[in-house]
């Protein structure tokens, strides 16, 4: 157990927004009429980007065992999300250096040459040089088997060429952490992850592609890389020759967790301009914030998004208290936050009206933004149906594994106890062995009993156990097929997500409620409340109640950024 | 690592095996060639990750899912799942 002295990640994120001061002043570095700027001329935003790294964010993407400050991946979630609710171009445009070194942090370090390589990486990123993570190829996908980027044994080193394409920050990065085929016939075991440092390569072994035009994040630098016969040392290689799928994998448990925290910056900044456009517009000789219709669309909204904190809140802490669950969180929270984000996203857009639409007036101006710019988080780092596939492929795992072994209410407290610490990553405990099942869902049972004790919602509670002892018994009837996936399965794969977003809001508002004191949003459950009436609608398992959204809305304090992982905290963050 | 010991004789892991993999790959298991890469059968890299959780279930065991990357073919994987040491207890 860590020692209790150690910052919690609200702790954390709340310092670093008050560095970075108020996003209205133009006197600040990382100001919104920047990034509007920015973005306008499809710019990277390097001033800002310049100025994280002197506040020292990089830290935040190594370990500390390595002398960054990565313990907690909550820490690290909730540090980019503000990032995020700022600029998703900036976020995405920093945070990807926490990408291109997880592949060498989820290894299991089995050597002092394995260690030696973990360090050199952590002084570089620590130096504020960019290291970008690149997979995918053109014509290739998602498809990391098909890749043609080659690296050849040649004089006791390899040489690499291909081209990836693509790539978050190609272009930028002083470092390529890349997969290349290293066997002729390719397969499971062709492929290999290695670091190619082009601040070393000699010029005329690779050249930069032209940075793509896009839809979102303008600015971000998407480009690629070509490499033609470029000479990298064997040490560059992160594990064994022929471990690169396996490292990829191990990485992406860990990288997706963080994808969520981008869509929860998105939702924050898109539902801050929504509720000030309800307190500012006045229609009719009122308020649109006294208008009952949309009070409770609004209230519905902020539903979404403590759904989405929360189960991103668990996933992340599970990541270093829990990681052999991972294998089944990571791909649950990257298929369900973005995609339910963007529905968010969209839904504050009806809010906004024509003014989701304009892209030149004050303040509203920014929202066509965070709707564009939020549509890669969804793609990227595998997009929702490859994780939903992931799911999938552990359906008859997972359906034979429930209800299991009992899980009493402590021992998910590690997960879901905001005010206790999390442990830093241990890399053994990465397992790419299918699950049999997922802790939030193994410990509903008990926690409805303990919700029911305290105060809070249980008969919802008890109604989402329903639901998930029905879906377990649906994906007993789910047979596997390699090819050409039902439809139907990504149906359970989504009522799965379902499922667990709502057991980990179960879990957050029991292990947490007692420290909120007499915030309205807390007490007798209302926002879990709210959240269950949307996790039971949507599930199919409940008609709506919308009456539970009203008071949400009731309860949202002004001037108080809405939040259900701050607990306690009653001033503006 | 404990085994059970008459599942993982070779003359019955490998036609559960085949059983298996005929199940997940859609086939007749009349038409599994134990000596054919599980690639070739219809099995993908990933998706024979979740093959490792059938393994590990029938036999009681717990096993690197990659060893289904080590020993790509249902005859190799017989050979190895056989060749595990037999410990006593958990």
């Amino acid at each position: 157990m860590a020692a209790p002295t150690l910052p919690l990640a609200a702790d954390v994120a709340r310092q670093l927004d008050e560095w970075l001061g108020d996003p209205d002043d133009p006197g600040v570095v990382f100001n919104h009429a920047r990034v509007t700027a920015a973005d306008e001329i499809e710019a990277f935003p390097d001033e800002i980007c310049d100025y994280l790294d002197q506040l020292g964010l990089p830290a935040h993407y190594v370990p500390v065992a390595y002398g960054g400050d990565l313990r907690g991946f909550d820490t690290l979630a909730q540090v980019l999300r503000v990032i995020a609710r700022r600029d998703l171009t900036t976020a995405i445009g920093h945070g990807k250096t926490f990408l291109g070194g997880a592949s060498v942090w989820a290894r299991p370090l089995r050597d002092e040459a394995a260690r030696a390589q973990a360090r050199t990486l952590a002084a570089t990123i620590l130096a504020g040089v960019p290291v970008c993570w690149a997979l995918t190829e053109p014509g290739h996908g998602s498809d990391l088997l098909a890749g043609e980027v080659t690296a050849v044994r040649h004089d006791g080193g390899y040489r690499v060429t291909g081209t990836k394409w693509l790539i978050n920050n190609a272009t930028r990065a002083g470092v390529v952490c890349l997969l290349a085929r290293t066997d002729a016939d390719g397969g499971p075991r062709g492929f290999t992850v290695l670091l190619a440092d082009k601040r070393t390569l000699p010029a005329d072994s690779y050249r930069c592609l032209p940075k793509e035009p896009t839809h979102g994040i303008r600015g971000a630098d998407i480009s690629g890389i070509t490499f033609d016969d470029a000479p990298v040392p064997a040490a560059a290689l992160i594990g064994a020759h022929g471990t690169g799928l396996e490292t990829v994998l191990r990485a992406l448990q860990l990288t997706r967790t963080a994808c969520a925290a981008l869509s929860l910056g998105a939702a924050d900044h898109a539902l801050a301009l929504v509720r000030r456009y309800l307190t500012e517009r006045r229609l009719y000789g009122r308020r649109l914030a006294d208008v009952p219709y949309l009070r409770r669309g609004v209230g519905r909204l902020h539903t979404m998004l403590f759904l989405a904190e929360a189960v991103t809140a668990l996933v992340t802490r599970a990541v270093t208290a829990e990681t052999e669950e991972l294998g089944v969180l990571a791909p649950v929270l990257k298929a369900f936050v973005p995609e339910l984000v963007d529905e968010l996203i969209s839904g504050c857009g009806e809010q906004l009206g024509a003014r989701a639409f304009l892209t030149g007036i004050p303040d509203y101006g920014r929202f066509q933004k965070i709707e564009r710019d939020h549509r890669i988080v969804g793609i990227f780092d595998g997009s929702t149906p490859v994780n939903r596939n992931a799911l999938i492929n552990q359906f008859p795992q997972l359906a034979r594994g429930w209800p299991g072994e009992p899980v009493g209410v402590t021992r998910l407290r590690s997960l879901a106890d905001l005010g206790v610490p999390v442990p830093e990553l241990d890399p053994d405990r990465i397992s790419l062995a299918g699950a049999r099942g997922c802790l939030p869902l193994r410990g509903l049972a008990a926690a409805v009993v303990a919700v029911r004790t305290a105060g809070g919602p249980w008969a919802r509670a008890e109604e989402l156990l329903t639901a998930t002892d029905q879906l377990h018994t649906d994906l007993a009837g789910y047979r596997p097929r390699p090819y050409d996936v039902e439809p139907d399965a990504y149906d359970l794969a989504h009522r799965y997500e379902l499922c667990v977003a709502g057991a980990s809001a179960v879990h957050l508002w029991l292990h947490n409620h007692r420290r909120a004191g007499a915030d309205p949003l807390w007490t007798g459950g209302l926002w879990l409340d709210a959240v269950l009436t949307w996790v039971l609608y949507r599930l199919g398992a409940a008609p709506d109640h919308p009456e539970s959204y009203d008071q949400v809305y009731a309860s949202l304090v002004a001037g108080r950024r809405p939040s259900v992982l701050d607990p306690g905290v009653t001033e503006e963050a | 690592m404990t085994f059970s010991p008459n599942q993982r004789a070779a003359g019955q892991l490998r036609p559960w095996l085949q059983d298996r993999v005929a199940d997940f790959t859609d086939r007749d298991p009349a038409t599994i060639d134990t000596a054919a890469p599980l690639a070739d059968l219809g099995l993908d890299s990933v998706y024979a990750l979740a093959l490792c959780g059938e393994i590990e279930d029938h036999l009681g065991v717990s096993l690197e899912p990659t060893i289904v990357w080590d020993h790509p073919t249902i005859d190799a994987l017989t050979e190895y799942l056989c060749g595990l040491p037999v410990e006593a207890g958990t």
